[in-house]
């Protein structure tokens, strides 16, 4: 089975929580900063090196 | 405030990455998995899981730190769930929810990893389980104090307790009890799910923080199939006893 990457588990776990601070709480600017990391993480995802061709844990 | 296009923005998003993830796996595991031992998720999600967080796995072992400390960090982060239900915050509550839940796998996989593991660990690691849940359940009830749904938390709290306080009792005989439609994870999950599917469609209805009807449904859930797992593993623990 793929491994994940850690930049790809930053980038999810970023970006929902920079969802929730807006929808929840109305904290627009810090919420925005955190998607913005968060997609920043996603893109790094795809380039990081670590992830081919691993096995499984 | 209502945020329509960023809930409609989040949902896509949310969907598109379960269908990237999780369509190999679901055709995986309807091919070779049964719910028994695995619970309703299946020990291929389980796997699954297990192996897109392994990155952090080998980044808690390089850096050596304590298995129990990473079991113990469940605590504030129960907490802070706990305070996110209590205030109707739904859908930052199950992003914390699902984040305790991934401490709960690493600090297993990391002492595995680390040669750690052992009988005090796993006693430490229940003990906080049962604690984070009371949080968040606590925070739910607090949630929830004035409407029907509070009965539905409690019956889900107590649901929650007694599946482990079943395991834990036959273990205690001799018996290996592992059984059940909805162990942890599955309570992660449903919980999670539900606490953000509900904020997402609260927005995208501007219906208000009142919109909580997906909620209620997660809850009544976890409630009965809480309830139903104890009673399987009561059934297997007599039959097992004789």
């Amino acid at each position: 089975m793929e491994r994940g990457s850690t930049f790809g588990i930053a980038g999810v776990f970023l970006s929902l929580l920079g969802v929730g601070l807006i929808l929840d709480a109305d904290w627009t600017w810090p919420g925005s900063g955190l998607i913005a990391a968060g997609a920043w993480c996603l893109w790094k995802a795809r380039e990081d090196p670590k992830r081919e061709g691993k096995p499984s844990a | 405030m209502c945020h329509p296009w960023l809930a409609a923005g989040a949902s896509c998003f949310i969907v598109a990455l379960l269908i990237r993830e999780l369509s190999p796996v679901v055709g995986d595991r309807s091919s070779s998995s049964t719910v028994g031992e695995s619970g309703l998720l299946g020990a291929h999600l389980r796997s699954w899981f297990r192996s897109r967080i392994s990155p952090l796995v080998d980044v808690l072992v390089a850096s050596g730190i304590e298995p129990n400390r990473v079991s113990l960090a469940q605590l504030p982060a129960s907490a802070l769930c706990g305070l996110a239900y209590a205030y109707g915050w739904m859908f930052t509550a199950g992003w914390i929810l699902m984040a305790a839940g991934t401490l709960d796998v690493l600090d297993g996989e990391t002492a595995r990893r680390q040669g750690r593991a052992g009988s005090r660990g796993a006693f430490l690691d229940s003990l906080v389980d049962r604690y984070g849940e009371s949080m968040v359940f606590g925070g739910l009830a607090i949630f929830y104090r004035d409407v029907w749904i509070l009965w539905g938390v409690l019956a889900a709290w107590a649901g929650a307790f007694l599946v482990s306080y079943a395991r834990a009792r036959a273990e205690s005989l001799g018996v290996d009890c592992h059984e059940g439609l909805l162990q942890r994870p599955e309570r992660y999950v449903i919980l999670g799910g539900t606490s953000m599917a509900s904020a997402v469609a609260a927005n995208l209805w501007c219906g208000g923080s009142e919109h909580q009807g997906l909620m209620a449904t997660g809850i009544c859930v976890l409630a009965v199939l809480g309830h139903v797992t104890a009673l399987q593993r009561a059934r297997h623990a007599l039959r097992s006893l004789g």
